[in-house]
């Protein structure tokens, strides 16, 4: 979610039906506790490389509860996997990969690795725009550049040469 | 462009291009264009010669937007003008110099000179002296309090010969020649300035002009000599 524009939702207590369609079933009391956001973000910062901003919220939906991550997009830089993790019960099934940029895909609702020009070119596209704002707000600062010079209203001597612009 | 095809004939050779303006903007300085004509009838300088800007009554300028324009070929007058809303008068001219193959009975007798080759003393005398009339004219009659910039470009003049274009005036007796292609004289001034000495002003721009064809030792007396010579002041 971090490495999506806009970050995104995770919404723990969603089954699926036997079709991949969303089922509801909410999330016991002593459950939503124990995802409790300093041990999640504890546990998060442990396998992301920068960081990983997000929020922890419950929510009720017919009697049900939920526990909600809002997740926001990454800061400067991409998150990488820090560190790799298995399934408790399965050491032999990894789940996260050590090094590897996941992402959400486009084909379905899923997190995978970059696997397409796409997906990697979306990601590109986010980190440079945030470079750009980021050098801009440098600029300004330090008095490199002022946004103001740089939109400028036309001078008189400007709107004049306009009308005449044709002619030279 | 009203006469597209006059504007390229004249900006295809040397010519001047002035424009009279206010200093500041107001796209609707003169409320209405149809107060364009008369007011340019009021402007107009007639003072000798062909008058400054030439109008035509039975080829009266077409408005076009919020401007309205103008364009006359006669022998080597080659002229266009536009004047808008906005007080922006710009008037573009062929020197007649260049327009050899076009002379008729007005025209100074230097029909072997190609285009390009020559630009007389008299034609500038005669081109600044009207401008800056003219100038003179709009400060009194343009809406507003506000200075005028007054901008004269001779395009085209790198390597002409400056020559005596009146057969009342004895010929140089030094070859002047200009170096750069294009000579602009741009000026921004009160309107109680040009008011009080137009005539000053066209000599002081005529001295710069004729400084670039490296007659260092010119001045404005010289220059007003030859001003009341073709325009003489009644006293």
């Amino acid at each position: 979610m971090a490495n999506r524009r806009g970050g995104g939702y995770v919404v723990l207590g969603v089954e699926e039906h036997s079709d991949g369609t969303p089922r509801p079933t909410g999330v016991s009391s002593d459950q939503a506790d124990s995802w409790n956001y300093d041990e999640a973000s504890a546990s998060i910062a442990a396998h992301a490389d920068p960081f990983v901003t997000f929020t922890r919220e419950i929510h009720s939906h017919n009697g049900l509860v939920f526990v909600v991550f809002i997740v926001s997009e990454f800061e400067s830089l991409p998150v990488l996997c820090r560190k790799q993790f298995h399934y408790p019960n399965n050491p032999k099934d990894l789940i996260l990969r050590e090094g590897v940029c996941y992402v959400r895909t486009r084909k379905k609702p899923e997190t995978t690795a970059i696997a397409s020009q796409t997906e990697m070119r979306e990601l590109l596209d986010l980190a440079i725009d945030k470079g750009v704002k980021a050098f801009v707000a440098r600029a300004v600062a330090t008095g490199v550049w002022s946004p103001v010079a740089g939109i400028r209203p036309p001078s008189d001597d400007d709107r004049f040469a306009a009308q005449v612009s044709d002619l030279r | 462009v009203i006469g597209e095809k006059v504007v390229a004939r004249i900006t295809s050779r040397g010519y001047w291009d002035v424009v009279v303006r206010p200093a500041t903007f107001d796209e609707e300085r003169i409320p209405s264009v149809v107060e364009l004509d008369p007011l340019l009838e009021s402007l107009q300088v007639r003072m000798g010669g062909w008058y400054f800007p030439h109008l035509d009554s039975a080829q009266p300028a077409k408005i076009r937007g919020d401007c309205i324009e103008a364009f006359v070929e006669f022998d080597t007058v080659l002229e266009f003008f536009r004047f808008q809303q906005s007080g922006q008068f710009v008037h573009l001219s062929a020197f007649r110099e260049d327009w050899p193959e076009r002379a008729g009975a007005f025209d100074w007798p230097r029909r072997d000179a190609k285009p390009g080759d020559l630009l007389g003393i008299g034609s500038m005398v005669y081109r600044l002296t009207y401008v800056y009339e003219f100038a003179a004219r709009a400060a009194q009659r343009l809406p507003g309090s506000d200075d005028l910039v007054v901008e004269v470009v001779a395009h085209n003049i790198g390597n002409r010969l400056l020559v005596v274009d009146s057969p009342n005036r004895a010929p140089l007796f030094e070859e002047y020649r200009a170096v750069i292609p294009d000579f602009r004289d741009t000026r921004q001034l009160p309107r109680a300035t040009l008011l009080s000495g137009p005539r000053a002003l066209a000599a002081e721009a005529v001295a710069k002009l004729l400084v670039q064809f490296q007659w260092r030792s010119v001045n404005v007396q010289f220059i007003a000599g030859w001003q009341e010579q073709m325009f003489p002041t009644r006293s």
